[in-house]
């Protein structure tokens, strides 16, 4: 049974949810003055009960109605939410309203109330109705039950519940193949830090021993000879650890490479695979900045972020002991402002970080309007909207200016200031330390040293408070590439699907609602068989569902209500692989990839003869302008295959499909826009095309449409009528009224010419 | 969405235009002229007569220019969503009629006008929003918001929360400086 989860308990207590009367509850957002606030929409054998609660908390009926009152359910759609609507006594009543956030739960209930009142109404009539049950929800959760987080888009993690040791893991994984480098990496950095600690070590007794020495006891040849040592030791500890620089240096460049493209390989592998609504909601300029830019930020983050971390962790840890070792007072007195710098450092990061997301956002919005603005080339042109255009390029550029110059000053200011209350620490060194030497408790050398290590200590620690900032950048890129790795595709392959090879092409749509909107169905209740072989010519105005009825048989989209059956098997529950390696797709805008024009009609069948190709062009119409072209089969159709006229790039995709060899075809106003020879010309190739093969077409040019052997109108996203050609002509409804309007139009433009 | 729609329900009276009812395909966008409507409630729903013309026992009033010109051209229409005509401006209907057409314009658009913002909490990409609203206070939750957010204007925002809702900013200017800076941090 249907139950809030937050049903509150005065009003749980009032209904006793274990009541057999008892169908549903349902929760409102809004009040039917348009406030927000709670109500509850009650189901029981009855009627109707809307119940809200009174200022002291208690349950009181606002409304109330017997089901035999009750007439024509139904819910408005209104901006930002809808209303349900009953007939009480032969006037329209609002019975209550609700938000967006509602809307697909009162569209199950509007269907249930619907079936319900029809069903008591066949029930009185004498008849024996099913009893109708509400439609489970098939709502996905969208926050996290334990911490309310509004989830990422196609998965059910919650990033506020994971651990976040684990996203590191998860980066440091990537590194796996490549252990033996990350080790040699590892190794030379240990070298280099020892090798870094020693020049400050020989300090000491250089000043104490060498330069100014505490006690007479040594000759002047004595301390000539000392002093050799201590510099070639120096020169030695200087050379080997450049060495070791170096060659850690060259191998995390090659590692950084390799990792960078695994990521980048990786991203875009997954992206190939997303359903189409994936990219619907996401522009290209945005994508394309995620596999190049973010992907690089990860290798940052992976090849120098993490061995800088652990090298200046070191450092320090090794710094801090020698410095606790030689005087612990004062490396006390050295440590004093760290606390208040992480404090400051803390509070201020989240709007530095803030900072950074705004930038990225800007300069994200520079690249997917330059990838519009050049796509769009054509059009910018045809309307002399350069200008324009130049003038919105600016208004983003500066955006990403002004952003960037916010954040880098910042930034800039931040730190260095951050950097002077550290480096206080220094000063009481200078105070502390200058006394004890005065007073002969220590010694010149011991100072110095200790002053030579301080200046490097003071590095790792300035850079562990950058390291929250630089983290924040890089893990802001890891989230973006992680968001995609992590998003399933909508069209799911089932784990039990079955393998259908091949297909024979049977294709049934059984009580199929889908909207791309699920509360806002575009094609509703359709129910149609369609035989191996058959031509189904689709008809219908623009927005009557035409191509998304072949969007749902490419299974591009999963339908919400009811089920497409190929074969007998319902589609969700085919491979998908099998599936679309037998649908054929013949667009009216026609995609070609950039290469040549016999790479295109083998894009399905790579592994094609070159008699396959010829063969599938002669097919298609196209051969003969092929060859008639100085480059032949090889010639480079440009992107988009832009060098290609419309119709030539019509008939290449026509012999692309026909080299697929599918089971089903989908041709979507495929003859549009082409004049009537070359027209000619593809209705032949389409008809060679279509031979043997379950085909769906939808023709702008109703004629066209005569060969099918069925012809299915919509109208709403209702199937209307389904008949021959002439079957409906003569039954003169929808498609009568269609073609006749065509006619007029096509008269209309014969006497304009 | 399921809104079952009525049968177009226009009745002619006396006299009859030959021009009416009027025809899906007109090409023509027709001009009202306020004095020649008559707007009624009945129930929930809304009801018009043009004078000498017909009476639509539905109507619904849809604003053509939601968000930029909210106050000018409304989209005039029969129950199953034709266009009867259009109406520039609200000011010359008759006070009862124009009562009528605002409380279902009240009614159709619900987005909420803020007033104030209580708090903006960002995790994980995801901002949740607490404002107090002309239509009292609420809570939702906004994803993507700087690729999202509608800018209408310098100072006129409409935020969409992830379910689709809306909630209008008219004047960033008019909200108190700590409502601005949570707007702002996010943008």
């Amino acid at each position: 049974m249907n139950v809030p989860s937050d049903l509150p308990s005065p009003l749980a207590k009032t209904l006793s949810l274990s009541h057999d009367s008892l169908k549903a509850i349902f929760a409102t957002d809004i009040l039917l003055d348009g406030s927000f606030g709670k109500e509850w929409l009650v189901i029981d054998d009855t009627g109707l009960q809307v119940y809200a609660l009174s200022p002291s908390g208690e349950p009181v009926i606002r409304f109330q109605a017997p089901w035999l009152a009750i007439k024509a359910p139904q819910t408005e759609s209104l901006v930002g939410g809808g209303a349900l609507l009953l007939t009480l006594d032969g006037h329209t009543r609002e019975i209550l309203r609700h938000s967006n956030a509602c809307q697909k739960e009162f569209s199950r209930v509007s269907k249930y109330l619907t079936e319900y009142v029809a069903y008591l109404k066949d029930k009185a009539e004498g008849k024996s109705p099913e009893i109708p049950v509400l439609a489970a929800d098939r709502g996905v959760r969208l926050r996290c039950p334990h911490c309310n987080l509004l989830l990422p888009e196609g998965t059910q993690v919650c990033p506020a519940c994971l651990h976040k040791g684990k996203v590191i893991l998860r980066l440091a994984g990537y590194l796996r193949p490549y252990w033996v480098e990350a080790l040699w990496i590892i190794l030379l950095m240990f070298a280099g830090l020892i090798l870094n600690l020693i020049p400050p070590y020989l300090t000491r007794p250089l000043v104490d021993q060498v330069l100014v020495p505490q006690n007479s006891a040594s000759t002047p040849h004595q301390r000539l000879v000392l002093l050799g040592w201590l510099v070639f030791g120096l020169l030695v500890a200087q050379i080997l650890g450049t060495g070791a620089t170096i060659f850690r240096s060259r191998i995390l460049v090659r590692l950084g490479a390799l990792l960078s493209h695994d990521l980048r390989l990786k991203l875009y592998s997954h992206l190939q695979f997303m359903s189409i609504r994936f990219f619907e909601k996401r522009p290209v300029g945005a994508m394309l900045s995620r596999v190049v830019q973010d992907t690089d930020s990860l290798e940052e983050v992976l090849v120098e972020g993490l061995q800088i971390f652990v090298g200046q962790l070191l450092t320090l840890i090794g710094i801090g002991v020698i410095l606790l070792m030689m005087n612990w007072k004062l490396a006390l007195l050295i440590l004093i402002p760290v606390p208040i710098c992480l404090w400051i450092s803390n509070l201020c990061m989240p709007r530095l970080i803030g900072l950074w997301r705004r930038s990225w956002h800007f300069r994200s919005r520079l690249s997917t309007s330059v990838t519009e603005s050049l796509s769009g080339s054509r059009v910018v042109k045809a309307f002399a909207r350069e200008e324009a255009e130049i003038k919105r390029f600016s208004g983003h550029s500066i955006d990403v200016q002004e952003s960037n110059r916010i954040a880098h000053q910042s930034i800039q200011t931040f730190f260095p200031m951050l950097w002077l209350l550290m480096s206080a620490g220094s000063l009481l060194v200078w105070y502390v330390g200058g006394r004890s030497i005065i007073g002969g408790d220590m010694t010149l050398g011991v100072m110095m040293t200790f002053l030579a290590y301080l200046g490097m200590f003071y590095g790792p620690l300035n850079y562990l408070t950058r390291l929250a900032d630089y983290l924040a950048r890089s893990l802001a890129a890891a989230e973006r590439v992680f968001e995609i790795l992590d998003s399933d595709p909508d069209v799911k392959e089932d784990p039990g699907a079955v393998a259908l090879r091949p297909m024979e092409g049977r294709v049934e749509f059984v009580n199929v609602t889908f909207g791309y909107e699920s509360h806002r169905p575009v094609l509703k209740n359709i129910s149609l068989s369609v035989a191996p072989g058959e031509m189904i010519g689709l008809v219908g105005q623009s927005g009557a569902g035409k191509s998304t009825t072949m969007n749902l048989i490419c299974r591009f989209y999963d339908v919400n209500e009811g089920e497409i059956r190929i074969d007998g098997i319902d589609l969700r529950r085919i491979k998908q692989t099998d599936l679309r390696s037998q649908i054929g797709v013949v667009l009216q805008d026609t995609f070609l990839f950039n290469g040549t024009i016999a790479e295109n009609i083998a894009f399905a069948r790579p592994d094609a003869s070159r008699e396959d190709i010829l063969a599938a062009a002669k097919a298609a119409n196209a051969h003969d302008f092929i060859v008639s072209k100085p480059d032949g089969y090889d010639t480079l159709v440009g992107e988009r295959g832009q060098s290609l006229s419309g119709g030539e790039r019509q008939r290449v995709a026509i012999a692309r499909a026909i080299l697929h060899n599918p089971r089903i075809l989908i041709l979507d106003e495929a003859t549009a826009s082409v004049d009537t020879d070359t027209e000619k010309q593809i209705q032949e190739a389409i008809a060679r095309l279509i031979k043997g093969r379950t085909t769906f077409a939808i023709a702008h040019r109703l004629s066209t449409l005569r060969n099918a052997n069925r012809l299915v109108v919509l109208k709403n996203g209702a199937l209307l009528e389904v008949g021959t050609h002439a079957e409906l002509l003569a039954k003169e409804g929808e498609f009568h009224r269609l073609v006749n309007l065509q006619k007029e139009t096509s008269s209309i433009m014969a006497v304009g010419k | 969405m399921n809104t079952s729609p009525a049968a177009p329900t226009i009745v002619r009276t006396d006299p009859i235009s030959p021009s009416i009812p009027p025809s899906p395909e007109t090409t023509m966008i027709r001009y009202f002229d306020p004095s020649h409507l008559s707007f009624f409630m009945a129930g929930a729903t809304l009801r018009l007569t043009v004078a000498d013309e017909y009476s639509c026992l539905q109507v619904s009033v849809h604003r053509m220019f939601p968000l930029t010109h909210p106050d000018q051209y409304f989209s005039i229409r029969d129950g199953a969503g034709n266009e009867l005509g259009v109406l520039r401006s609200l000011n010359a209907l008759d006070p009862n009629g124009r009562e009528c057409v605002l409380l279902a314009l009240t009614r159709r658009y619900m987005a909420a006008e803020v007033r104030k913002i209580i708090r903006a909490r960002e995790r994980f990409g995801i901002v949740e929003w607490e404002v107090e609203t002309h239509r009292g206070v609420c809570r939702f939750s906004t994803r993507d918001l700087r690729d999202n957010i509608r800018r209408l204007s310098d100072r006129h925002f409409v935020i969409p929360d992830v379910e689709g809702n809306r909630y209008d900013i008219p004047d960033l200017a008019a909200l108190d400086t700590q409502s601005q800076a949570w707007l702002l941090q996010h943008l």
